[in-house]
């Protein structure tokens, strides 16, 4: 039987926004976490082999070996921690 | 296929010289790394050639692939970089779609994948880091030197935060060109082995051919998104050397 169309309507707005609420649910960006786990990994290991390098190319130059190494190797460490850091913070902007 | 062993991960990495070119020492050959990238080139270009041929107001579907792919990267730029990055555009789409064409066409069986060779990807790496350097330079003077020591850092720590500055700075093409390039490498190689996997089992081999199937689809994933994290950083590059304050 056909109800009241006041009831009718009232149904019908119900339904309207269950739908919709089920749309917009999983608008909220689900995370990528293979491609963050790479970025991280890769920014740490980048920033300690330039450190390490400048090491290197220092202490050959100046034949100081190992100092220059190991200074730039903790620096480049620092530099890598830090670079994760920047990406943790840009990624939760996002 | 190598001849000695049917089942060779690496080989597909190999670099084959079709048409041997030296020019005053120097060897320029055409190799199959090059013909792949003749061949991304060109899709590239195809896809647009086809897409807008027609301009109609209902695209068909190249139209809208080609109006789609326009529009994601002009919206990153201007969300990264804001409006001063609109003369970046054309590097910026070209490098997309090069790279994204580079990834895909590495996944059709017996293709050679540019993209997995560190060599490419850091030159692309170095050149943008070289061109990001230079811009940052000319828009801001010797001001842009400021980005190797943020404000609001009490000078005595300047000795230790400076040189962290620095080779965090240096590191930026290493682990943007390590990133694709390892992607493509451990990917490729991951594919190979399973497929190498079912050929050995025999009728066995259908559950390592469920497994490359899954494994396809993802690999397929991180070609696209490989194409957008290097296009992505390269842009958060781009806006760090046009407003160095930030």
């Amino acid at each position: 039987m056909i109800k009241a169309p006041d009831e009718n309507l009232k149904s019908l707005k119900k339904k309207i926004q269950e739908a919709k609420e089920k749309i917009e649910e999983p608008v909220v960006e689900a995370p990528k976490p293979l491609g963050k786990i790479m970025k991280v990994v890769v920014e740490i290991v980048a920033a300690m082999a330039v450190g390490l390098g400048i090491g290197i190319l220092i202490d050959n130059y100046f034949d100081t070996r190992p100092f220059f190494i190991i200074v730039f190797f903790l620096l480049g460490s620092a530099a890598g921690i830090m670079n994760v850091f920047r990406v943790a913070k840009s990624l939760q902007n996002h | 296929m190598a001849a000695g062993n049917p089942i060779d991960p690496i080989h597909q990495f190999e670099i084959s010289k079709i048409a041997d070119i030296q020019i005053g020492g120097l060897d320029l050959s055409f190799t199959n790394s090059s013909l792949f990238m003749v061949f991304a080139l060109s899709a590239t270009v195809m896809l647009f050639l086809i897409g807008l041929s027609r301009r109609s107001i209902i695209p068909n579907r190249m139209q809208m692939l080609s109006e789609l792919s326009y529009n994601f990267i002009a919206n990153m730029l201007r969300d990264q970089v804001g409006d001063q990055g609109r003369a970046y555009f054309p590097f910026i789409f070209s490098l997309f779609m090069f790279i994204f064409f580079c990834n895909f066409i590495g996944l059709i069986p017996y293709t050679f994948t540019v993209t997995s060779h560190l060599i490419v990807t850091f030159a692309f790496a170095g050149l943008i880091f070289i061109a990001v350097t230079i811009i940052g330079f000319v828009k801001n003077g010797l001001g842009y030197l400021r980005i190797f020591y943020p404000s609001g850092i009490p000078i005595f720590l300047a000795p230790l935060i400076v040189p962290i500055e620095i080779i965090s700075y240096l590191s930026k093409p290493i682990s943007l060109s390590v990133r694709l390039c390892a992607n493509m490498l451990a990917g490729h190689s991951i594919l190979k082995i399973f497929a190498g996997f079912t050929v050995m089992l025999g009728f066995l081999g259908f559950a390592p051919l469920v497994f490359l199937v899954v494994l396809y689809a993802l690999e397929t994933l991180i070609a696209a998104l490989q194409a957008y994290i290097f296009t992505i950083l390269t842009c958060i590059y781009l806006n760090d050397a046009l407003h160095p304050d930030h």
